[in-house]
């Protein structure tokens, strides 16, 4: 039986329970095949929810660095709190990593 | 070439931007609030919420049509807000969670029971006065989370408990003169329903509520609030005839307009919480009970006490205790 599509949050929360860190473009690349074609599906949808998780302390910055056109880029990843959050993904949908930091 | 710590201290700056923009969004959210209320306040003076009556069958049938016609007005904004931006899929995706069956269980509270007390304190004390008792909500939510989160309280929150109780006396102390809310009591009395189920609504959301897209979770939860008003309470509470009369009236118009306040504000006050961080989005909030004050005195012909915006000015000023350390509030740097 496929998965169910979660909602787009509840998917950013589950990839970044690998533990490791993802700016906003590196989390559209990843999700792109699940959410392409949407109208939310935008970058700027994107980083606002990124921010919007930080802000509720689900995420954290872990990089800040300037890339090839000296544009600031941020990197995310799970929080302690975030990842305890993983309980409430549905059925199906377990974190990635086993625990956090592992 | 721009080093880590230039790319730190421009990311300070980009932060601190976004926090004082942050706040602007949070007075956006209590002045609509404040204008949402007093706008309500406004569609009583049209038939069939016009009715002067003190049988309580009648007031709660008035303040459950109007309830339900707010929430109706609210989510029927917010859908297509959430259709405009591509987010409609996610009301079925978000409702097949477990967060988003608690925004659902949150909506009876925030919705029915909260709404129906808050309609009935505008309908019989008016809305300055309703919107300044129920701006302490979030002290209720800070005792419930004592008993059902096993919370601790720090002294500073106990202050602002207090005072948000010092501050409800003092508005209630004297009503407004003439007799134009014959059960002003009555209508504190029931605005403190709301404050009740907005704080149990609060503690809810500790479970979960914050993984939701919070523009989809509102939407769910105006429109949880909707159906369960139509379905149950109207004809619960003979309110069914009531608020299909009231499409037909000058309050229609009162009534969608408030719902889109209510809309906008919650809009700004999830930005607000993204941009600034909860402490201080809910302390711009609250002060919805001062922008009360002025739109009401804007707008209609209620009378301002002396005790009624003292008490406001009390119970805002403990609330904001109750959300945060003032001096974090102030510190934008810690967002």
């Amino acid at each position: 039986m496929a998965q169910q599509v979660l909602p787009l949050r509840f998917r950013i929360l589950h990839l970044l329970s690998d533990n490791e860190s993802y700016s906003v473009d590196e989390v559209m690349e990843a999700l792109k095949t699940e959410y392409m074609g949407e109208g939310q599906f935008t970058r700027p949808l994107m980083a606002v929810h990124l921010q919007s998780l930080k802000a509720v302390g689900i995420l954290e910055h872990s990089e800040v660095y300037f890339n090839e056109k000296d544009e600031l880029m941020t990197k995310f990843k799970i929080t302690e709190y975030g990842f305890s959050r993983l309980s409430y993904l549905p059925k199906g949908w377990n974190p990635i990593a086993k625990s956090f930091g592992a | 070439m721009r080093t880590q710590i230039d790319a730190k201290k421009m990311l300070e700056q980009h932060e601190l931007g976004h926090a004082k923009k942050g706040l602007v969004w949070g007075v956006i959210s209590g002045a609509t609030w404040g204008l949402d209320g007093v706008i309500w306040g406004m569609a009583y003076m049209f038939l069939p919420f016009a009715i002067e009556s003190d049988v309580l069958k009648v007031i709660i049938a008035v303040s459950v049509a109007s309830a339900a016609m707010h929430d109706g007005f609210s989510g029927f904004w917010l859908f297509w807000y959430n259709l405009f931006t591509g987010r409609w899929k996610e009301y079925i995706r978000t409702l097949r969670t477990k967060p988003g069956m608690i925004v659902c269980l949150g909506a009876l509270f925030g919705g029915p029971i909260a709404m129906t007390g808050y309609s009935a304190g505008i309908m019989l004390a008016g809305a300055s006065y309703a919107l300044a008792v129920t701006a302490m909500y979030p002290a209720v939510g800070a005792i419930l989370a004592v008993f059902i989160l096993k919370e601790k309280i720090v002294p500073r929150v106990y202050i602002g408990i207090a005072m948000c109780i010092l501050g409800a006396v003092v508005v209630n102390w004297t009503p407004p003169a003439g007799d134009a809310y014959p059960m002003f009591y009555l209508g504190m009395g029931l605005s403190l329903l709301a404050t009740f189920g907005w704080g149990v609504e609060g503690v809810l959301a500790a479970y979960g509520m914050d993984m939701a897209d919070p523009d989809v979770a509102i939407g769910i939860r105006q429109a949880t609030s909707f159906v369960v008003y139509f379905v149950l309470i109207l004809p619960v509470f003979a309110g069914t005839a009531l608020f299909f009369e009231a499409f037909t009236t000058g309050a229609l118009g009162y009534m969608a307009l408030a719902g889109l306040m209510g809309a906008i504000s919650y809009l700004a006050w999830y930005r607000a919480i993204n941009m600034t961080g909860v402490g201080r989005a809910m302390a711009f909030n609250v002060t919805y009970a001062l922008w009360a004050i002025v739109f009401g005195y804007l707008l209609t012909d209620i009378e301002i006490t002396t005790n009624l915006v003292v008490g406001a000015l009390i119970i805002t000023g403990g609330t904001i205790l109750v959300l945060a350390n003032p001096k974090e509030l102030l510190n934008l740097r810690k967002v």
